[in-house]
């Protein structure tokens, strides 16, 4: 939960002006709006690599926008992040991308290697865990990022333009896996610029322009 | 189990990093050799110097020309005051006779002149050697003014004084030395994990995200530091022990007078010594790099 939310950087205006967002267990939000509107902000917020300049974050029951190092870990451990860009290691294999979550929890040996599998089974790659992610299509690459994301079994799904620079198709497939994990019972606030998937979904939309919400439709409407 | 699991990848992270970054990891292993083999054999050669003021020092005496008339009970007090003293070696007490005798054996035509006089104007003396100098003139001082009992007291002054000095200059600037040699060591292996750091920052920012804790992104730095210290440090005490088996028995031949150690265990200490030192500093190191990290 948002609660009047400010975010500046030095003097310059608000990134984010009095923002107010609820999103409730099991929801899929949409963050939409144009850039520099606002979203990749909220999104840095929320998985605690920015902290608001006033307001409050409350994730669960819990009040994370002050939290020193050893909570902010705690906490991104029930995080599902998929990043802008993915962020995978690039000349390591699938297998060790998506294995890096569980590792920084202590998880090793055969029960690392099943959940690995699972989670690379969970989005149709599991036959790839060796490739290195440098020689996978657009697409692979972002089913490993889901894959990585949800590994660690999260109870929130944050996802900063999951379907950037891929073709339909391939859009298509990882907003399919990022609603079937939805479906499973995680949370997911996810920032896209693909009004085609939006439309389509009908899931709840959240506009943001300069800084503010300016339109908050829920799932099945929109008038934005 | 879960603390196993991540010993193992701190570990592997921090050889895989090293194995990257070969080029950079050889040449902190390289430079850290350098400095602790030079921090070592700097150790031996002072080690040399101040054994050779040492050796020095003790040679240097005060004599005590007594007064034919000195009271030999004042004497014999005197000697067994000198005795108790800790800085005091060797006490001889000379006769009017020995030191006749000692003329006509260095002597031997300056010697008959004695038989010519018919009587020995040498006085008795007490010939002092120093443990530790440092107090010398102070006692001759105190010396001179029994008037009653002594004749003169003779010390080699402007000896002393410079052995002083140069003793004090071996462990003043030794000492300086071998700070400098450790910090330059220090500042090699910071400077080598800063730049592994600055070039994984990418890795660093992603672990962060997926919940590691700073000591968990710490560990292969830590550990990349330390290994670098102890493999640096290695590779010196290899070198120092070659020194000891291969040049130590040359320089002896050639500079005889030279009090270098041959003792099998100074080496084998010095060379244990360097391995800790590269150990400590390469930690040190490491830690003060990642310390204020950004992580």
């Amino acid at each position: 939960m948002f609660s009047n939310v400010s975010k500046s950087y030095g003097r310059s205006r608000n990134v984010l002006e009095d923002v107010n967002l609820l999103v409730a267990r099991n929801e899929f939000v949409f963050l939409i709006g144009a850039n520099g509107a606002g979203k990749s902000t909220l999104l840095k917020l929320a998985t605690l690599q920015e902290e608001p300049s006033a307001g409050t974050l409350i994730i669960g029951s819990q009040r994370v926008d002050r939290l020193n190092s050893k909570g902010r870990a705690r906490l991104r451990r029930r995080l599902g992040i998929i990043p802008q860009q993915n962020r995978l290691f690039y000349d390591r294999s699938a297998y060790s991308n998506v294995a890096l979550p569980l590792q920084v929890t202590g998880e090793g040996g055969n029960r690392l290697r099943a959940r690995v599998m699972a989670g690379l089974d969970r989005v149709g790659m599991a036959d790839q865990a060796d490739v290195v992610v440098n020689e996978m299509s657009g697409g692979q690459q972002q089913r490993v990022a889901i894959a990585k994301a949800l590994v660690n079994d999260p109870e929130i799904l944050i996802a900063d333009e999951p379907t950037e620079a891929l073709s339909p198709s391939a859009s298509q497939a990882v907003m399919e896996l990022l609603l079937r994990a939805s479906s499973e019972g995680i949370t997911a606030l996810v920032a896209t610029h693909d009004s085609a998937v939006v439309d389509r979904l009908r899931r709840r939309v959240v506009r943001l322009e300069d800084g503010r919400v300016v339109a908050d439709v829920p799932a099945g409407g929109f008038d934005g | 189990m879960t603390s196993v699991h991540t010993l193992q990848y701190v570990f592997a992270a921090a050889f895989a990093s090293m194995w990257r970054n070969r080029l950079t990891t050889v040449a902190a292993i390289v430079t850290t050799t350098v400095m602790l083999l030079v921090f070592g054999l700097f150790l031996a050669a002072n080690d040399t110097l101040e054994r050779m003021v040492d050796a020095l020092g003790r040679r240097t005496n005060m004599v005590v020309y007594l007064r034919d008339d000195a009271s030999p009970i004042w004497i014999s007090e005197t000697i067994a005051e000198f005795h108790d003293r800790p800085d005091v070696a060797e006490v001889i007490f000379v006769t009017k006779e020995q030191a006749a005798d000692d003329l006509r054996a260095s002597l031997s035509e300056l010697g008959e002149v004695l038989d010519v006089i018919g009587q020995n104007p040498l006085p008795a003396s007490i010939e002092v050697r120093m443990e530790d100098p440092a107090n010398i003139l102070a006692l001759a001082e105190a010396l001179r003014q029994e008037t009653g009992q002594i004749e003169e007291v003779l010390v080699r002054a402007d000896v002393i004084e410079r052995l002083l000095n140069a003793s004090q200059l071996v462990t003043i600037g030794g000492g300086l030395m071998i700070a400098l040699l450790a910090l330059v060591a220090l500042l090699v292996i910071v400077n080598t994990i800063r730049l592994a750091v600055h070039s994984r920052r990418e890795e660093i920012e992603v672990m962060k995200l997926l919940g590691a804790t700073d000591w968990f992104v710490r560990g292969p730095f830590l550990i990349e530091g330390a290994v670098i210290g102890l493999i640096g440090s290695v590779v010196a005490a290899f070198l120092t022990l070659v020194v000891y088996f291969r040049v130590v028995p040359v320089v002896n031949s050639l500079i005889s007078f030279l009090p270098v150690r041959t003792a099998a265990f100074f080496w084998v200490n010095l060379a244990l010594f360097i391995v800790l030192m590269g150990l400590i500093i390469g930690t040190l190191g490491s830690y003060f790099s990642v310390r204020n990290a950004q992580m």
